[in-house]
């Protein structure tokens, strides 16, 4: 363990103006933690930022639903609201981790946190993610686990949130304040593909902390599935996870919305899958098609060629399990 | 005496299930009073089980005391670290506070599994920040081999590489990161050779690290010749890495001398002691071991925690500096050896009813590149070959085949697990081939008068207890109408198959090496009446100080409070054996009791003279002095006898000693009696598989399992628990997959799979078997648990053949290689939808 900084931050104004490039926010402490203690995250300064009033879940006159960055899982996953109208991220959110770590774990926590690349975690092993210029030990290593999409010759490294492929699916917006105000930013272009540059993940300045992430209004009727593949029933990554969620216009296919999780370097959202989709009969085949397109640009590393097919089964079960659920929502408004 | 302890996970469904189900197995139980008569009579023997055991072997003292106080150590005492556990205040080695100017040890490790060294530079290691020392095999003073039992383990290879993932040299440096990045700067080169991986080949070509032992009762081939059926089969089951959650880690301190203190997470003090001496060149006296603790151990920590206390212990000389070594999760999984994969063979005879008449079995544990322990291991397996049944005239024949890997170790069950699996698969296979259910050939074949003796030549007395746990687990688990249900299920569902099945475990008890059948314990009481108790064993989360301060508080009749217990240490009580074999528990226990006697009689001797009692009826119970002839008074508490005994000048210290009589076994005539007693168990197992993806699911287990009598149920259904979950793991999801090159790729949690809580089954109902203690004057006749309970995994995956088998309406039986992945039940499924001509195991 290296020695840091500890203070506690008591307003947003506050926290924001401690947070320089050598600082961290601290909320549940379910990644930062871990990495301080492997040598991987070195900060000089970390601040608490527990005590900041960001913990309430409230549905805006927009129909959108606006989440405090410090609602935590376990809230989160059984909050009315979402169970509600979102049972899609309420999925997500209990696939992930245990109940200690739901617990413990925060909404902006959640999506801030950092890849589980063996390699990343490793402070001896080459990691241009974590030592810009060091080289990557994953591309020659053990790289079953790795990404498939939106890879660089620089990074192969999972997102490993399963709540973010849920967001990413369903959309949304987060609000990042700082000392000169608040701005904006869609969900889909927070996180940033590695490129050249891995160690720059997202879009959040120093200076700037995730106050509220805002998801877009639920589709209706729809259903809404997130699917997790990994190797044993709990407390696991996902090796493929597909969130996907629809509206039903008959038997077509009105509105669709799908996104991966385990295979790529960001909250996969596929919008050529979706575009695939609407307009179609919702039956197996028309799945299949997206499924295709949504993995037309895989790359596979030497371990991890099987977790296309992987991917592609995942969102046609999804995408049933949508329909199904779909129709069965469409059958009680109609008799409502 | 026949009250169940029964423990229910989950729903309502299954809690209301229990009720019903142990009310009836009460009444069955009660409508049976023969069995039950017989087995009491047996067990309890009273004339025997009171008294001194005759024999040439040191005897136990007098083994029971029938005193209520019994009630006390059956207690269900709760683990004396739990709560230090579950706050994290419990210190593991990487938790103790090392000395100012402590050093971290990294160890550079082969990449090639079989070659030469013709490079070794490590100036750009020592050029490397904050690197303090260097060493490799030239720079031991002492012996470079550190081979536990047989030589053939280098502490750091000289010239030869044998497996990818073998020390080559050990640096210190000022931090752990920095040692890390060192390690990483050296040119090592070596010439490749060809490399053997394959156990089977290497048998064949006679490449063994020990010679081939071979056991036999009676005339085999006669028996195979004249058997009206005869199958043949082969298996593969696979290895297990241990995954101990603290990982391979000391810290040596050097000391005033030319010696040094050890803290080790380590399952073998005394062993370790004589190495790092070894190594060093120096009497064992300067060396000492400590270990209050393990994050673990499974046999992991047996032999194969000493060559990084070695390697420490020699950079702490070198340098004058605390070395703290603690391998990164990869390199530990790479560097230590496995639980030995098995290649099987069984050819059996067997009568129109299924009962097998003799035959031949083969045995081939793959060792990895040195002996370590493999002579005892496969020894076991060999031993396990028959597991609860009589192989009738059978020849049983164990290979140690070497291959370049890690040298495969120690693990829970020894070799036992590995050698029951082919037996189980010849009861499933014969099932099939005479139109059986598989469990009325397994209850066909169980030890019975005239068919009680092993292939090794020991008698199996209690015969009796599995008829009668299998019975009861069969009423219990309702199997007959659940076979039934599921035979109905799956006429009916195309894909989804159910499977069904009851295994035994028979579980030899006692270290097969006779020496290692011994225990020490030290025991002192202060002037306050607090009592420190240590002893031989090691705790590894196990529970074993729990039972032995139980142990020592019932003897003196004080409360568990009162005594404490603390680090094993090798200048308190020398000599040990590793704790292992799942004697921790029976050795110690009993060295420890032996010291407690020993102040007891001493305390009531005194207190017969100073207080002028009646000696005769003297005993402690509840903190104060008891006398069984009238009242004591006035009442004398137990801290005010021991101050009039200091006062008195009593010796308040005593050691304790322990062997296990009885037990002897001949290598040359492979007969004996090896064990000391044997712990029995069933278990039932439901699995619903997908046919068409292999994907699985564990659905409902009932386990009943024999303990004798408890020393703590608590503890012993953790053990049962946890061991029958280690066991599913190891048939099911743990798969080590190693490279062409010889490389293990599943080296962390992220590819290799233990069970996690959601791999529990929704229902799981374990029960230990009460009312029937040890016939052998063990520790308060308790048997010993942690081994056992491994073996009813099995049951797991013969439940997956069961529904495999249905594909072909229970007429084939299928091949199923371990652990028994998605992809192989896929496999397997595919292979009977092919048709019969294309599955290998049964013909």
């Amino acid at each position: 363990m290296r020695a840091f900084a500890y203070s506690r931050a008591d307003s947003v104004d506050h926290a924001a103006h401690r947070i320089t490039h050598d600082a961290a926010f601290v909320a549940g402490g379910t990644t930062l933690l871990d990495l301080i203690k492997l040598d991987v995250l070195k900060p000089k300064n970390v601040v608490d930022i527990n005590a900041l009033p960001l913990k309430r879940v409230e549905r805006l006159d927009d129909g959108r639903l606006r989440i405090g960055a410090l609602v935590t899982n376990t809230d989160l996953a059984h909050h009315p609201e979402v169970k509600r109208h979102y049972p899609l991220l309420s999925q997500a959110l209990l696939a992930g981790a245990s109940t200690q770590l739901r617990n413990m774990a925060t909404t902006a926590g959640n999506v801030m946190q950092r890849t589980r690349c063996p390699y990343y975690r490793d402070a001896a092993a080459a990691c241009n993610r974590r030592e810009p210029g060091s080289g990557c030990d994953a591309r020659g290593g053990l790289n079953r686990l790795n990404a498939v999409l939106g890879g660089s010759d620089a990074c192969v490294a999972v997102h490993p949130s399963d709540m973010c492929v849920a967001m990413a699916a369903i959309g949304a917006t987060l609000t990042l304040s700082s000392a000169d105000g608040e701005r904006e930013v869609a969900f889909g272009d927070f996180h940033r593909l590695p490129g050249d540059t891995p160690h720059i993940e997202h879009d959040l300045a120093d200076g700037e902390l995730i106050t509220a992430i805002t998801l877009e209004p639920p589709l209706a009727p729809a259903g809404s599935y997130y699917l997790k593949l990994r190797d044993r029933a709990s407390y696991e990554f996902a090796l493929a996870s597909a969130a996907a969620q629809l509206s039903l216009d008959g038997e077509m296919i009105g509105e669709a919305r799908v996104a991966l999780g385990g295979v790529g370097t960001k909250p996969w959202r596929c919008p050529d899958a979706e575009a695939a989709l609407v307009g179609q009969p919702a039956q197996i085949a028309t799945f299949e098609r997206a499924a295709e397109i949504a993995l037309r640009d895989a790359t596979p590393l030497e371990h991890n060629a099987f977790k296309i097919p992987l991917a592609r089964q995942s969102i046609v079960r999804a995408l049933r399990e949508a329909t199904r659920l779909a129709r069965d929502e469409g059958k009680q408004e109609g008799q409502v | 005496m026949r009250t169940l302890t029964k423990r229910v996970f989950n729903t309502s469904r299954a809690t209301a299930e229990t009720t019903a189900e142990t009310d009836q197995s009460q009444e069955a139980a009660m409508s049976e009073p023969l069995l039950a008569l017989r087995i009491e009579s047996e067990s309890t023997g009273t004339g025997e089980a009171f008294g001194r055991l005759e024999g040439d072997e040191p005897v136990a003292r007098d083994t029971v005391t029938p005193r209520p106080a019994r009630e006390n150590s059956r207690h269900a005492q709760a683990h004396e670290s739990a709560i230090k556990h579950v706050t994290g205040r419990a210190r593991y080695i990487d938790d103790l506070p090392a000395p100012h100017g402590a050093l971290h040890a990294m160890v550079g490790l082969s990449d090639v599994a079989h070659g030469r060294i013709t490079r070794l530079d490590l100036g750009a290691v020592m050029e490397m920040p904050g690197v303090i020392d260097v060493i490799t095999a030239q720079h031991i003073p002492g012996h470079r081999d550190i081979g536990p039992v047989f030589p053939g383990d280098p502490m750091l290879a000289d010239e030869e590489v044998s497996y990818v993932g073998q020390p080559l040299f050990a640096i210190a440096a000022t931090s752990y990161l920095e040692a890390r990045r060192a390690v990483k700067a050296a040119v090592v080169e070596i010439a490749p050779l060809p490399p053997r991986f394959d156990p089977v080949a290497a048998a064949d070509a006679g490449e063994f690290v020990r010679p081939t032992h071979v056991q036999m009762s009676g005339d085999w081939q006669q028996a195979l010749e004249h058997a009206p059926h005869v199958l043949e089969a082969e298996q593969f089951v696979g290895g297990q890495e241990h995954f101990y959650l603290e990982g391979q880690a000391c810290l040596v301190v050097p000391g005033e001398d030319e010696g040094v203190t050890v803290y080790t997470s380590n399952q073998h003090p005394s062993e370790t002691q004589k190495l790092v001496a070894e190594v060093l060149d120096i009497p064992f006296h300067a060396v000492t071991v400590e270990n209050r603790r393990m994050g673990g151990g499974f046999g992991g920590k047996e032999t194969q925690a000493a060559p990084w206390a070695c390697m420490a212990a020699l950079l702490a000389r070198r340098t004058g500096r605390a070395i703290r070594l603690r391998l990164p999760r990869a390199e530990d999984t790479r560097a230590t050896g496995k639980r030995h994969p098995f290649h099987n063979r069984y050819r059996l005879g067997f009568d129109d009813e299924g009962v097998i008449l003799g035959g031949d079995m083969t045995l081939i544990g793959d060792c990895g590149h040195s002996p370590d322990l493999s002579e005892a291991v496969v020894d076991r397996a060999m031993f396990h070959a028959d597991n609860a049944y009589s192989l009738g005239a059978a020849r049983v024949t164990g290979h140690r085949a070497r291959t370049h890997m890690a040298s495969n170790t120690a693990f829970r069950g020894f070799g036992g697990p590995q050698g029951m699996m082919i037996v189980e698969q010849a009861m499933d296979d014969i099932a099939r081939h005479v139109g059986e259910d598989p469990l009325t050939v397994r209850k066909r074949n169980l030890y019975r008068i005239g068919r009680d003796t092993t292939h090794y030549g020991q008698h199996v007395d209690q015969y009796p207890l599995m008829v009668e746990i299998i019975e009861r687990l069969e009423r219990s688990s309702d199997y007959w109408q659940r076979r039934d249900e599921i035979r109905a299920f799956n006429r009916q569902s195309a894909v989804i198959k159910r499977g069904l099945a009851l295994t035994p475990v028979k579980f030899g008890i006692s270290f097969t090496a006779k020496h290692l059948n011994q225990a020490g314990a030290l025991l002192h009481v202060y002037t306050d009446g607090s009592v420190m108790i240590n002893h031989g064993g090691t705790e590894m989360g196990q529970g074993l100080h729990t039972k032995v301060c139980q142990v020592v508080a019932r003897e003196l009749g004080i409360d568990f409070e009162s005594v404490r217990i603390s680090a094993t240490r090798t200048d308190k009580v020398p000599n040990t054996s590793p704790t292992a074999a799942s004697s921790g528990a029976d050795l110690n226990g009993m060295a420890a009791r032996d010291a407690a006697t020993q102040i007891r009689q001493r305390l009531l001797d005194f207190a017969a003279e100073h207080y002028q009692f009646d000696r005769e009826g003297l005993h402690l119970e509840n903190g104060k002095l008891v006398s069984d002839i009238g009242a004591v008074t006035p009442a004398v508490s137990w801290g005010e006898l021991i101050q009039a005994a200091y006062l008195g000048r009593v010796s308040l210290s005593a050691t304790g000693f322990y062997s296990t009589p009885l037990i002897h076994y001949d290598r040359d005539s492979g007969q004996g009696r090896p064990f000391y007693y044997f712990a029995y168990g069933a278990s039932v197992s439901e699995v619903r598989v997908d046919t068409l993806s292999g994907e699985y699911r564990v659905e409902r287990v009932d386990i009943l399992h024999d303990v004798g009598d408890s020393l703590n149920p608590a503890i012993d259904l953790g053990q049962v628990e946890g061991g029958f979950i280690q066991g599913m793991g190891w048939l099911t999801s743990e798969e080590l997959k190693w490279n062409d090159d010889g490389r293990l790729l599943t080296d962390g949690p992220a590819t290799y799979k233990i069970p996690t809580f959601g791999d529990l089954p929704p229902i799981f109902n374990v029960e230990l078997l009460e009312g029937h203690p040890n016939s052998q004057a063990s520790l308060y006749r308790s048997k010993a648990v942690g081994e056992p309970p491994f073996m009813l995994g099995i049951s797991v995956w013969s439940a997956l053949r069961d529904a495999l088998s249905s594909l072909t309406g229970y007429r084939v039986s299928p091949p199923l290689d371990t652990p028994a992945t998605p992809e192989r039940v896929l496999m397997a499924a595919e292979a009977l939808r092919a048709g019969p001509a294309n599955v290998g195991a049964s013909r």
